[in-house]
């Protein structure tokens, strides 16, 4: 029935005329709310105060070489703010079956800020070179430790898809398209880079708080070797140079990124 | 079962509408296993390294990391759909059930034919029999040196290592070569708790070993045409 749909949103698409696309991002309730403790294999729950983005080069594009419309400049967001939160509208999209859709999450000394966001995390993420900060705080019990985590990612998400709208999107005539790129805060909390048993967990992160101050920091986490952490958990999958913990939750940071709800796209480190 | 999903792709337009050809290809076992430099800086050198295998299953699924030059600006999680847990397996394409006690310091060692089917392979899944990789040796580190063995077995398959290749049936051969160097990567000989012959199984040392067992990249499978 799904695919049913999806052919008839072609046919319909491929009339001549103009649409329109828009193009936001939200955090869900993971990163807008919580991500409670039945979501832990070991009961912590988190609370983001911060997630900052820099969402860039958002492209459609068609297998066959033609291209759309492209994002016209990078743009910092929070979506721990409440969303979605659209990016920008294109109002002149050529109605067909864009399937081959494209975006990064990147460091921007000049993206736009949308929405709002503290002077001094703008002056951070622009000149630090940011294109992902994180701030929160995972507890369980009494116990409690704070984060505040920058990454300078460059990730390039390519041929995007969605179980839900196939590849990319269809633009009809008429109509508004709307493309959500949905972040997933869950990711930095996964204990695996590969295994499909992948598991959400925070007692090593909570533990790697070395002088107790209640704040986890980066190096903190680079101090940790995996090799003092139970085998069966942060496995690597084929990441050879992942040594730390610092290092695990780097490599997931790449992952945040995601296509419409739970849609992926290939993730091209550069 | 997988013999059964190999067999099933056989027929025209079967798993995912490809049309798939019959074919067979040897597979054999080799290593890297000189020059092993720890990341702590411990050379090590290898008396025994016998791989006891039980299956090498070949897939149709990318695998989730492509290797690149520099690692730490280039690749991660790159040339697949990025997620934690995300590595599909795909379509099995072909398989070698058979035991094998491979000593790795002898050079090649044959494992058996492979029956498979044509097609684009992106992955294969190791499976190791009880007793893992078994390694003997010392490690020396200026004034010090560890004399050292021991033995991991991973408790399922190993899932999603590299192997790209447009498989026909022209003739070849797949060689399935463990980077030493990396199983033994993780392992700092000073950390080895209550011993190191055997290696204790609760210290770090020992977790670096079998983190570098499990970690796929240490298995660089390439093709060979004849």
């Amino acid at each position: 029935m799904k695919k049913l749909m999806l052919v008839m949103l072609s046919v319909l698409s491929s009339c001549g005329g103009m649409g329109k696309m828009s193009l936001t991002t939200w955090g869900e309730d993971y990163i807008e709310q919580e991500i409670p403790a039945a979501e832990f294999e070991d009961g912590y729950t988190v609370k983001y105060t911060k997630f900052l983005v820099v969402v860039n080069e958002f492209q459609l594009a068609t297998k066959t070489g033609t291209k759309g419309p492209k994002q016209a400049k990078p743009v910092l967001v929070d979506v721990h703010l409440a969303g979605p939160v659209e990016l920008e509208l294109f109002s002149e999209v050529p109605a067909e079956k864009w399937d081959s859709v494209s975006w990064a999450i990147m460091p921007s000394a000049d993206a736009v800020v949308l929405g709002a966001i503290a002077a001094t995390d703008v002056e951070r993420m622009k000149t630090e070179g940011y294109s992902v900060w994180v701030e929160g705080t995972v507890s369980k019990g009494l116990v409690s430790k704070s984060f505040a985590w920058g990454f300078k990612l460059n990730t390039q998400y390519t041929e995007c898809k969605s179980d839900d709208h196939g590849e990319g999107v269809t633009v009809t005539t008429g109509a508004t398209a709307v493309v959500e790129l949905t972040m997933h805060g869950d990711h930095f909390w996964y204990d695996d880079l590969q295994s499909p048993d992948a598991k959400l967990r925070a007692e090593a992160i909570v533990a790697a708080d070395a002088n107790l101050d209640g704040i986890v920091t980066q190096a903190e986490l680079n101090a940790v070797s995996l090799t003092t952490l139970p085998v069966g958990q942060y496995g690597t999958g084929g990441a050879s140079q992942v040594k730390t913990l610092g290092d695990f939750v780097t490599a997931l940071g790449r992952t945040v990124g995601h296509f419409r709800g739970e849609g992926e796209c290939l993730a091209t480190t550069r | 079962m997988s013999r059964l999903i190999v067999l099933s792709c056989l027929s025209l337009l079967a798993c995912g509408g490809t049309e798939r050809t019959r074919t067979t290809f040897p597979v054999q076992v080799s290593a890297r296993s000189s020059g092993l430099v720890t990341d702590s800086g411990w050379s090590v050198t290898l008396t025994k390294a016998t791989a006891h295998l039980a299956s090498v299953r070949f897939f149709s699924g990318k695998a989730q990391l492509a290797r690149a030059t520099p690692w730490w600006h280039r690749a991660l999680i790159s040339n697949a759909y990025a997620h934690p847990g995300h590595y599909a397996a795909g379509e099995a394409l072909g398989e070698v059930l058979a035991t094998l006690d491979a000593d790795l310091l002898a050079g090649p060692t044959e494992w058996g034919v492979a029956d498979g089917v044509t097609g684009a392979y992106g992955s294969l899944q190791l499976g190791f029999a009880e007793g893992g990789l078994e390694v003997e040796g010392t490690a020396t580190k200026g004034a010090d040196t560890v004399a050292f063995s021991t033995r991991f077995t991973p408790p399922a398959p190993l899932e999603g290592a590299a192997f790209s290749h447009e498989m026909t049936t022209s003739p070849g051969r797949v060689d399935v070569q463990f980077d030493l160097s990396v199983v033994f990567s993780r392992i700092d000989f000073a950390l080895v708790g209550s011993g190191a012959k055997p290696l204790d199984t609760m210290s770090p040392a020992f977790n670096g070993y079998a983190r570098g067992i499990e970690d796929v990249s240490a298995y660089v499978t390439t093709w060979s045409a004849q």
